[in-house]
């Protein structure tokens, strides 16, 4: 009877686990390279921008610092590194993802550097609804050896409300979004939620770094 | 009897993993204005001047203390910076070295900057 019980228990178990987090994946995350790297310094070079929003570089990167430098690590101050990019000659994001990884190095004493690029950024009006995304690919690189230390992908959303009254009521609830969205806009809090989570999750996120408190241990 | 104790504290364990993903962290730092602040310097760039953001860092910097908490890195460098961009030598360096003490991976950084802002003194 016990047997029975602790067999019952067991195989229930893991399926529990997996039904009531959703963060549980198959495939653990290689950290290998971070392991052996164990970088203590971050440097975040301004965003390259596959969005249509023109100034979605600049707005990323004033949510980025904050998860990074909570994980563990000493990030370089986002606005004095791209106004130092920019005072030697490389004017924009797409000049500043070319620095050699011995320049960073040499005049910044990085250990990783971060590499952004905003994959969406925005509202795009739907039919009957309205969606505020905010997605980038991220990729930490160790200055030394140029090898990838980890990867992903920060991603978060907002749909506008369902309001009831049917299709015509869908319609102009998100109708009002778009107008109230050009008014408020709900990219900078979705790009911290979306950094938080790509940093924080348990599955694939950061490992912390060498500032994060014992007892932080995801 | 000791394999359901083991079944329950792996079930334990795993709940608490669960709570960990899926919960908020405790911040190890004052982060006060300094995120909107460097938000607002490239929506609103005329409202974030240089003396607008040494106020802001500097009033951070006091909250913080006042918390009992650690300015966040990059902090003291960003304001060491507004100093140096103002002339004021002597508050600069006082930020810069505040930096370098309380984040030493930021030496080389501060150092070129101190060499580059100080030389025409």
């Amino acid at each position: 009877m016990m047997q029975l019980i602790k067999k019952i228990c067991m195989s229930i178990m893991p399926l529990f686990v997996i039904g009531l987090t959703g963060c549980v994946t198959p495939q653990p995350y290689d950290y290998t390279a971070l392991q052996n790297s164990k970088p203590r310094s971050i440097v975040v070079i301004p965003p390259l921008n596959n969005s249509v929003e023109v100034g979605a570089p600049y707005v990323f990167l004033s949510t980025i610092s904050r998860p990074l430098a909570e994980k563990g690590y000493y990030v370089f101050p986002v606005s004095v590194i791209d106004n130092f990019l920019k005072q030697n000659g490389l004017p924009t994001p797409a000049e500043m993802n070319t620095i050699p990884l011995d320049k960073i190095r040499e005049h910044i004493g990085a250990d990783s550097v971060l590499y952004v690029s905003i994959e969406e950024w925005g509202q795009s009006y739907q039919l009957v609804s309205s969606v505020t995304v905010v997605k980038a690919h991220l990729k930490l690189v160790d200055t030394r050896t140029g090898k990838l230390l980890w990867h992903s992908t920060a991603f978060a959303q907002k749909s506008s409300g369902d309001g009831g009254g049917g299709p015509l009521g869908a319609l102009i609830g998100a109708i009002v979004e778009q107008i109230a969205s050009s008014i408020i806009d709900h990219t900078p809090v979705l790009s911290r939620q979306a950094n938080s989570h790509a940093v924080f999750n348990s599955v694939n996120g950061l490992l912390n770094g060498p500032y994060a408190k014992p007892e932080a241990k995801l | 009897m000791k394999n359901i104790l083991k079944v329950l504290v792996i079930g334990l364990v795993s709940v608490l993993l669960v709570a960990g993903c899926a919960t908020g962290h405790k911040d190890m730092y004052y982060w006060g204005e300094y995120e909107n602040m460097l938000n607002d310097m490239y929506s609103n760039p005329g409202n974030t001047g240089l003396d607008v953001q040494i106020e802001k860092l500097n009033t951070d910097i006091q909250q913080a203390a006042d918390a009992g908490k650690l300015s966040p890195p990059g902090v003291y460098a960003h304001l060491g910076f507004l100093y140096a961009s103002q002339g004021d030598i002597t508050q600069a360096k006082k930020a810069f070295n505040i930096e370098k003490k309380l984040f030493p991976e930021s030496a080389t950084f501060i150092n070129g900057m101190m060499k580059r802002a100080f030389k025409r003194g």
